[in-house]
């Protein structure tokens, strides 16, 4: 597909225009109109991701579609974070960064996280699992495995801070060594126009 | 029918969900010299979910209700004071939020709330450690 030069001309008319569609009575002021990168961010969600003191990136973006769950607007987020969590150990934990609202309570509403391990001695390749019990994991011997311990994001207010302040966490644990890489991809919903700020850990 | 009867919220009307607090409704009669218990419990995930208020007595003239919100002191609990809200002449209405003031530390910058995690990820991992230990 062709990249448009501008937003307006993807559009088709300049947004600050009033004009009538055919067979409705709405002019552009009384809709919502979405430019090309809006649309575009709205179906990836994060796309700039910093980096943070664990060697891992992460971000957050707005995303497009609002909910409204029994008269309650929410606007729609999404957290992106790429870490490995290497050297292989029993226990892994790798703090994301924090997540800001200005009033309310943040919901997850989706995840797609991914955990990708090497499989190279094992039946070639990379396995590629949902994060969760039971995604492979590999250690030295370049074979994966299924982990059977724990394997989590974790949302948690840091007690001392207000309730509006929410650290992620990447978390893993098993009885044996492991090691992998996670690709954190979550939606979260917040009150509709209140500020969300993400401070990488 | 049960219903949510309090919810324990901050000053922004956020859900104190993680808040570990007890509570209190006590009801004063006029003439009388203390107010009286009339139900009293543990706020399980920020909300008090009970059948009713009870009613009053009324052979007395209620001179006001109050919910009294205890957060306990204890280490990792939210730092969140506790409160009473009054209702003169009346019960509490059903569903009241009871808005506790903040009484933790605003991080102050970008430093500071990095240090934050940084130490709950330590605390977090070494838990994990005791159950999981390293090979």
């Amino acid at each position: 597909m062709a990249i448009p030069i501008s937003n307006e001309q993807f559009v088709g008319v300049n947004p600050s225009q009033d004009l009538t569609e055919r067979a409705s009575k709405l002019i552009n002021s009384k809709r919502q109109i979405y430019t090309y990168e809006e649309l575009m961010s709205g179906v990836t969600g994060a796309t700039t991701l910093e980096i943070g003191s664990q060697g891992q990136f992460a971000g957050i973006g707005k995303l497009v579609t609002t909910m409204n769950i029994g008269g309650i607007e929410y606007d729609s987020y999404n957290l992106k974070c790429i870490a490995s969590l290497t050297p292989e150990a029993t226990s892994h934990v790798v703090a994301i960064g924090s997540i800001e609202v200005g009033a309310g309570n943040i919901f997850f509403t989706s995840n797609r996280s991914n955990v990708e391990a090497v499989d190279f001695n094992g039946f070639g390749g990379y396995t590629n699992n949902p994060l969760n019990f039971g995604a492979m994991v590999d250690d030295s011997t370049d074979i994966a495995r299924p982990q059977l311990g724990l394997f989590y994001i974790s949302q948690e207010n840091i007690p001392t801070f207000p309730i509006e302040f929410n650290a992620m966490y990447i978390v893993a644990a098993d009885s044996l060594n492991f090691e992998c890489d996670v690709y954190v991809d979550m939606d979260f919903i917040v009150q509709k126009n209140t500020n969300v700020e993400f401070t990488i850990a | 029918m049960e219903d949510t009867l309090i919810i324990v919220t901050d000053e922004k009307e956020t859900l104190l969900r993680p808040i570990d607090a007890t509570f209190k409704v006590e009801y004063k009669y006029e003439g009388e010299a203390t107010a009286e218990v009339v139900l009293e419990g543990d706020v399980k995930r920020g909300t008090v979910i009970k059948d009713e208020f009870p009613a009053p007595d009324a052979s007395k003239d209620l001179e006001y209700s109050e919910i009294v919100i205890d957060v306990k002191d204890k280490p990792n609990n939210l730092a969140y004071a506790s409160k009473t809200s009054r209702f003169a002449g009346r019960v509490p209405p059903k569903g009241t939020p009871v808005p506790l003031p903040f009484k933790g530390n605003i991080p102050k910058n970008k430093e500071e709330k990095q240090l934050a995690m940084a130490e709950k990820r330590v605390s977090l991992l070494e838990r994990l450690q005791e159950i999981y230990p390293p090979k």
